[in-house]
């Protein structure tokens, strides 16, 4: 009886447990660790930036360029999300997702209007949790850094 | 094997409870709580809500030389379940909550706010039906 009891139990766990899904996507993960370090304010150009960095990429659509790109700023970021997922695909199909989406890296550089050189340098991370395991509590604090005090001028 | 009375209305009302409770969607994309940010006292100057907020989700530049921050985030909340058999659904019904928030400063030339505008879009349900449409 009691053997029966365990299988039935482990039946019911693979039952459940085959509609978990965790997934985890990265968008332009190679902007993640820009070093602009070589930028001088004041002097280096849009041009400089964009031969050196290429230009900023979108996240997932081709018309999301019109907010990375600018006569006064170019916005490298990387995007990621947690999807969780529980879906029992057994007659009746029970939905469940859980998604947090974020800029985890935003490199924003900012250049003069009319001479078009860079005037500032911002760097903003937001770190993810996943729901539902984590709640907004678990989020580590934005952090957005000036880098323009530590770039040579 | 028999059931009671008591274990058939136990093993009914957790039927019925897993159906209301359906599948749910829960998806934010963004700050969620960035009207509350930015609508909080000190952000005078540019470097104050750059601090703040981070990078803006858009940065325009108008023809007078002042400089618009947007910011925006997204959520979707919702729930539906679908009834299939064999791969073939035969009856499905979703809803979905999206809202969303976008704020907007206006800063002059010299890096002072001059204009905040918050919009927030109010909860717009939308409902999916199969095989019917609403």
């Amino acid at each position: 009886m009691r053997q029966w009891l365990v299988m039935m139990v482990l039946a019911g766990v693979a039952a459940l447990g085959s509609g978990c899904a965790f997934h985890r996507t990265v968008a332009n993960a190679h902007f993640k660790d820009i070093d602009p370090s070589f930028i001088t304010v004041g002097k280096t150009t849009v041009y400089d930036v964009l031969d050196r960095l290429g230009p900023p990429a979108p996240v997932s659509e081709l018309s999301e360029n019109f907010r990375l790109i600018s006569d006064t700023h170019l916005c490298y970021v990387c995007y990621e999300s947690r999807r969780t997922t529980f879906a029992l695909g057994y007659v009746l199909f029970l939905p469940f997702c859980w998604e947090d989406g974020q800029m985890t890296d935003e490199l924003l550089i900012e250049f003069d209007r009319d001479s078009g050189v860079v005037s500032s340098v911002t760097r903003t991370r937001q770190a993810t949790v996943r729901p539902p395991l984590q709640g907004e509590s678990a989020r580590a604090p934005r952090q957005t850094q000036n880098l323009t005090p530590g770039l040579r001028r | 094997m028999t059931l009671s009375h008591q274990a058939w209305r136990a093993v009914l009302a957790a039927a019925l409870a897993a159906v209301a409770a359906a599948g749910c969607t829960s998806i934010q994309v963004g700050d969620r709580e960035l009207v509350r940010k930015a609508t909080a006292p000190g952000l005078n100057t540019k470097a104050a809500v750059l601090q703040r907020l981070g990078s803006p989700g858009a940065m325009i530049t108008l023809d007078d030389g002042r400089q618009q921050l947007v910011y925006g985030n997204s959520a979707v909340r919702g729930g539906g379940l679908v009834l299939s058999e064999l791969g073939v659904t035969l009856f499905s019904i979703n809803r979905a909550n999206r809202r969303g928030d976008v704020v907007e400063f206006t800063c002059t030339p010299a890096g002072r706010v001059c204009g905040v505008r918050v919009a927030a879009q109010a909860d717009k349900a939308e409902w999916s039906i199969w095989p019917f449409s609403p």
